[in-house]
C-alpha cells in the first residue's frame, strides 16, 4: 500500500463495522502474519527500551535525587555518559517502534513487545542487585502469558485513516 | 542511596508517565497508520522524501511532544524510585490507557483476546507493584 493509494476493493466504514460484528475473529485490513524482518523489528523494541532504561537508571543513581530545589540537575543529567548512552538506545527503540506501528496495530505491537517487563526484573535483579519478591516473579509469569495471548490474531485491523479522511 | 517505599509520590509519577506516554503512543500510532508501511515507502520514495513525509505529520509531532513529557517524568521518577517498580508499573498503566485509546480513536478491533492480554498484564503489574 502506498501513500494515498485507493484500494480497488475498499469497503465503506459502515459495511466494515457490520461485517466485523458478525465475525468472531477480527477482520484483517492489512497483513495477516509477521515476516522474519518484522519479527526482528518487534524484538528490537523491548531490547533497546530495556537496555536504554537500565542505563538511564544507572546514570540517575550517580546524579542522585532531583527535587524542586535542584531541578536544574535534570539538565546536567543529559551530559552523564550512562544517560547519554541510554538516550541513544531509546532513539533506536523509537525508530523500531515507529516502523512497527506503520504496519501493525497499536494493540498488537504493545502486548507482543511487553516481554520487556520480563527483561526488566531480570536485569534489575542480576545487574542492579535489586531484590525481586515472589509476588513480582508471579507478575512476570502473568505478563508472559499476556504476551502469548496478545500475539494471536491479525497484525493490522481497523480503517486506514488516510482513506476516510480523503488522504 | 536509600530507596523509598512505593507510596503516593510513586503512583503520582506512574500516572504522570502513563498519561503522557499513552497520549504519545495513540498519536504516534495514528500518524503511522496514516502513512502506512515505512519500509515500502522508503523503497518507493527514498530516505529524503520519507523523512519529509514524517516531518510534515502533525500528529507525529504532538505524539513526540507527549513522549518528551513522559521521558522527563520518567527521569524524575528514576532519580528517586526503583527501576523495577517505575518501569513496569508506568508501562502497564500506559498499556490499559492505550487499549482504550486504540479502540476509541484508532478504531482497532480490540478483541476478547486482546482485552484478555491486557487483563493479564494488568494483574502482572499489580503483583509487580507489591
Amino acid at each position: 500500500m502506498s501513500l494515498g493509494n485507493q484500494e480497488p476493493d475498499a469497503v465503506t466504514e459502515p459495511e466494515r463495522k457490520a461485517s466485523y460484528k458478525e465475525q468472531s475473529t477480527p477482520e484483517s485490513t492489512g497483513q495477516l502474519r509477521l515476516n522474519f524482518k518484522q519479527a526482528m523489528v518487534l524484538a528490537a523494541v523491548p531490547v533497546t527500551a530495556t537496555s536504554g532504561n537500565t542505563l538511564l537508571a544507572i546514570g540517575m543513581r550517580q546524579i542522585g535525587r532531583i527535587g524542586v530545589r535542584n531541578w536544574e540537575l535534570l539538565f546536567s543529567a543529559l551530559i552523564n555518559p550512562y544517560v547519554l548512552a541510554g538516550i541513544i538506545l531509546l532513539i533506536g527503540f523509537f525508530s523500531s517502534y515507529l516502523l512497527a506501528l506503520s504496519w501493525a496495530d497499536l494493540t498488537y505491537v504493545i502486548p507482543t513487545t511487553s516481554f520487556g517487563y520480563i527483561l526488566i526484573p531480570l536485569v534489575s535483579h542480576f545487574y542492579l542487585k535489586e531484590s525481586i519478591s515472589d509476588y513480582r516473579w508471579m507478575g512476570v509469569v502473568l505478563i508472559f502469558f499476556g504476551v502469548l495471548v496478545g500475539a494471536q490474531g491479525p497484525i493490522r485491523t481497523g480503517p486506514r485513516l488516510s482513506q476516510e479522511e480523503g488522504k | 542511596m536509600t530507596i523509598p517505599s512505593i507510596n503516593t509520590t510513586a503512583w503520582l509519577g506512574v500516572i504522570l508517565i502513563a498519561g503522557t506516554s499513552a497520549a504519545g503512543d495513540v498519536l504516534t500510532a495514528a500518524a503511522m497508520r496514516k502513512l502506512g508501511g515505512l519500509d515500502e515507502l522508503y523503497s518507493q520514495l527514498g530516505l529524503r522524501s520519507l523523512l519529509l513525509a514524517l516531518a510534515r505529520n502533525g500528529r507525529l509531532w504532538l505524539g513526540v511532544l507527549a513522549m518528551a513529557g513522559s521521558f522527563f517524568s520518567l527521569l524524575w521518577s528514576l532519580s528517586r524510585l526503583e527501576l523495577s517498580f517505575v518501569a513496569p508499573a508506568s508501562n502497564a498503566v500506559t498499556y490499559l490507557l492505550n487499549a482504550v485509546g486504540a479502540a476509541l480513536f484508532l478504531r482497532e478491533h480490540v478483541t476478547a483476546k486482546r482485552w484478555t492480554a491486557m487483563l493479564f498484564v494488568g494483574a502482572g503489574v499489580w503483583l509487580l507493584a507489591r
